[in-house]
Formats: C-alpha cells, structure tokens, sequence
C-alpha cells in the first residue's frame, strides 16, 4: 500500500475487512499521525501528550472506520479534528482537576526540551545572528516567554500587528537560513 | 480553504502563535488534517518555533537561569574577569555552562551591548544591542551549550556598559 492510495480507498478497505484491511489501517495510521501530533503540540506544547493524544485519535479512528462510522474523506478530516479537540478537552479538564504546582509545570515544560525535529539547535542559534535585535526580542518573547502578541507590542512599544509581521518574517528567514547547505547558514 | 489556496505561511505562524480567533484556527486546523503537503509546512513553522522555545540564548536572562535551576538542570558557573583569559573545559557531567562575566556596575536603567568575537577568524559571532544583567551581582550570563562545541567557539566577548565607555574583554577557550 502506498502513499497514493486515497483515503477513501483505505477507509473501504478497513470497513471491508479483508486481507487487506492491516495493511490499510497501517497506511492510514502513518499519514495521520504526524498531523495529529502538530494539532497536539500547538495546543498542549508538550511532546509526550502529542504523542499520547496521537495514539487516543487514531485507536478511535480505526474502530471507527472498522465500523464503517467514517467512510467519506470530508468524514474523516472532520473525526479525526473532532476527536483532536475532544481529547485535548479532556487533558485540559484533568489538568484542571489536579492543578500542578508551577515548579512542576516548569519540570515538564524542560523535560521535554529534547528536539523533536531536525532542526539543530546549534545551528538555528547561528541563523538567530542574522536576525535584527527587535526581530530576535520579538521571537523570544512570542515563543520563550509564550507572552500573547499584544502582551509583546505592549512591551516592546510595537502594534500587534507589528509583532505579527516581525514575527513570520522572521520565521521565514530562520527557515530559509536553516535549509541553507552546511556552510551557508548565516 | 483548498489546496489551491492554501494557508499562507503568515496565517500558518499566527495559527502556531495563537493569533488566530477560533473560527480561522478551525479553519486553517480542518485544511491541515486533510492536506498532507501543508501539514508539512505547518511541522515546519512547530519545529522552528519548538527549538526557539526550548533552546537557552547566549546572553540569558538571570531569572531564566532561576527558572532553569530550579528544574533541577545541572547548570555550571564559570566566573571571569574583565581582561582574564578562562580556559573552560565542559564538565562531562554539566548540561549548561555559564559563564559569570564579572567586574561590571550598573546604573539603573543601564543600556548593556554585548559582542561575541571569534579569535579565529575576529568576525562578530554575535550580538546583542540591549543585553540582559544581573545588577545585584554585577555580572552578565554567556551560557554555553554542548551543542556549541559545533560552532566556532574560542572567543572574546566584549562587553559595553552605557555609551562612550571601552569595551570590558573577556576571552574563552573552550574545551568540550
């Protein structure tokens, strides 16, 4: 089974319950769950819960597409979406139910500093030298201190639609200096 | 939203940053489950974002230090004097070291620059117009990560208190 086999093309296969229906779920799996660990890192900003929570959205995908629940694409994205946010609901509910002291989130906030990503911490930190200071202030303050833009304009002395702009052009630059070939980067 | 018109980068980083209202976020959230090319995009805008949150800056913040610390990170201090020579081996056992640029004074409202000079090559490693400091102290944090042992790393960091003074030096060899 290959990439190009369609999501429609996958789900029946899984509903149908042939021989192909482990090879199929297994497809379905590995295109999914890259896109349901970016949903779990931006709304939980933790490696391990978006690990957790990949495995909760895809067990429940695949019962649902073995029952024949999910059978269009359109159904799909909107499941897999709907159990995301379900999901994240309920860790933020539990959170709430067992308030952690602030040296504890600070303990996991850490513990999961290991990059999750090709991206060399080394060398991004090289590119950051290529950034203006109000561009490198702007970053720090939007994805360090996780402050919300207008919190950033405030102190920076900036419009939030500043920050914004600062922002992805920034972004932008470190990327573009982070896929330069070894020895280009800035 | 289609993969003929697909989020721009823009909306990618304001949806990562949380500067999307709920309808756009949903929006930009439905497009990304069921696009594979710009689900990749978006793991772009994470991964560069996730490293930038994670990742302790050359010239650190003292409260970041605290915060730090108190995570129970093996932190190391090498304290230097204006004009010294410090030739610093990472302990093995260490994953962050700081360096304590000492001998400095603050007056309040003091406007710091910090430069990082490679000895190698005298190109500016760095750079940081309006550097943080601990006042208290009297000193400036350079932290040093294992991972730097990959960059050009035997430098003089020169450090400038206010405007029209000379530069206070530093010199680091480092050894990893």
């Amino acid at each position: 089974m290959t990439a190009e086999v369609s999501d429609s093309a996958l789900l029946g296969a899984i509903a149908g319950g042939g021989a192909g229906r482990g090879e199929a779920e297994r497809a379905l799996c590995r295109r999914y769950a890259p896109r349901v660990r970016l949903y779990g890192l931006r709304h939980l900003r933790d490696e391990e819960r978006a690990r957790d929570l990949v495995q909760t959205v895809l067990l429940g995908l695949l019962q649902a597409a073995r029952d024949g629940r999910v059978r269009a694409p359109e159904q799909l994205v909107r499941f897999v979406l709907g159990t995301c946010r379900n999901a994240v609901l309920r860790v933020r509910e539990i959170d709430r139910r067992a308030e952690p002291t602030p040296d504890e989130v600070l303990v996991a906030a850490v513990g999961s500093e290991t990059p999750r990503d090709p991206v060399n911490a080394a060398v991004l930190l090289r590119c950051m030298g290529g950034l203006g200071d109000r561009a490198r202030r702007v970053l720090e303050l939007c994805f360090h201190d996780e402050l919300e833009s207008d919190e950033v304009a405030r102190r920076l002395d900036l419009t939030r639609g500043n920050v914004r702009v600062i922002r992805h052009r920034a972004l932008a630059a470190l990327r573009t200096c982070l896929d330069a070939p070894a020895g280009e980067a800035a | 939203m289609s993969c003929d018109s697909p989020p721009s980068w823009e909306t990618l980083v304001d949806w990562w940053s949380g500067d999307l209202d709920d309808a756009a976020a949903s929006a930009v959230e439905e497009h990304l489950f069921g696009c594979e090319g710009c689900s990749a995009v978006a793991d772009r805008v994470a991964a560069t974002a996730e490293t930038l949150r994670t990742m302790v800056p050359p010239v650190v913040r003292p409260e970041r230090l605290q915060r730090l610390a108190r995570t129970g990170l093996r932190i190391v201090e090498n304290p230097i004097e204006p004009g010294e020579t410090s030739d610093f081996h990472f302990p093995k056992d260490a994953e962050l070291a700081v360096h304590v640029l000492g001998g400095l004074s603050f007056q309040p409202g003091a406007r710091v620059e910090v430069t990082l000079r490679s000895i190698a090559s005298g190109g500016v490693l760095g750079h940081v117009d309006d550097a943080p400091f601990d006042a208290a102290r009297g000193v400036v944090y350079l932290a040093c990560q294992r991972d730097y042992a990959q960059l050009d790393h035997d430098l003089v960091a020169e450090v400038r208190v206010g405007t029209g003074l000379p530069a206070v030096r530093y010199t680091i060899l480092h050894h990893f």
